[in-house]
């Protein structure tokens, strides 16, 4: 990630220290997708570009779901505070990470 | 804002499958109200089993909220907070349900004598609202492994 001080995301910590019980001690970078709102260990050793949304101008994971829309958890939240009483699945995804509520609701309040 | 953490000590996991409802003191919760928003920043995770068990921990989201929880008010980190409006919970007259959707975290541990520690990055929080399920709610719990451990959950409020 060369452009890491621009793009947001994947500066996260992960600790996992095994070492009473014989293992080891890592330390990882994570990365919270900015649409699904899923925690992911970032592999050093990665060859393939991240995945970006220009909208977000934020890494995000490799889900299906989350490169085919741009769903910023952050307008998720707005919009289950809006719609608390419907019970959508405004914050959760599906395990490709599709979108799981009505978006219509969404695209009522988007101003493009 | 305000950030506080709930801790639950030396509680034994019970490996769940998305879509079950967890026994009382096999799970950590934290639950928002209508008003609230929280945002987690940390989760910490120490094991101590007597003898090498993995544990797989998933942090997952509720599609049925626990009905009358224990509510356990999270402690502030910094003294002159105001209280949380958020709690934390291990337990409930009704247990809550985990949702089937993609999970928030998993990790791996020996819970003898392991330890694990996420941090988020300021903006790369996980959020939970507005106290409806299934978007007010967040379990950590095991999927697979049931080596005693402490957990801590720390979270801003907003």
């Amino acid at each position: 990630m060369s452009n890491s001080k621009q793009v947001k995301g994947g500066k996260g910590y992960l600790l996992i220290d095994n070492r009473a019980s014989g293992g080891k001690l890592v330390e990882l970078a994570t990365l919270t997708c900015i649409h699904c709102n899923t925690i992911y260990v970032l592999n050093p050793e990665r060859k393939k570009r991240r995945g970006y949304c220009k909208r977000c101008h934020a890494y995000i994971c490799d889900a299906p779901g989350c490169n085919f829309d741009c769903n910023p958890t952050e307008e998720c939240v707005e919009l289950a505070h809006r719609y608390n009483t419907l019970g959508e699945y405004f914050l959760s995804r599906g395990k490709k990470g599709e979108v799981l509520f009505n978006t219509n609701l969404r695209d009522k309040h988007r101003i493009h | 804002m305000a950030f506080f953490v709930h801790g639950a000590a030396g509680w034994t996991p019970v490996a769940h499958a998305d879509g079950a409802s967890p026994a009382n003191n096999t799970y950590q919760a934290v639950r928002t109200e209508t008003t609230s928003t929280l945002r987690i920043v940390e989760f910490f995770i120490g094991g101590e089993a007597t003898a090498s068990t993995v544990n797989r921990m998933s942090l997952r989201r509720l599609s049925t909220n626990a009905l009358t929880p224990t509510n356990q008010p999270p402690g502030a980190t910094n003294p002159l907070s105001i209280a949380a409006t958020s709690d934390g919970y291990v337990a409930a007259a009704t247990a809550p349900v985990i949702a089937s959707t993609q999970h928030l975290a998993n990790v791996a541990l020996n819970t003898f004598g392991g330890v694990v520690r996420w941090v988020a990055a300021p903006g790369e929080e996980i959020w939970a609202t507005a106290s409806t399920a299934p978007n007010g709610e967040i379990c950590l719990d095991s999927i697979s492994g049931a080596g005693i451990v402490s957990t801590d959950i720390r979270f801003e409020e907003i």
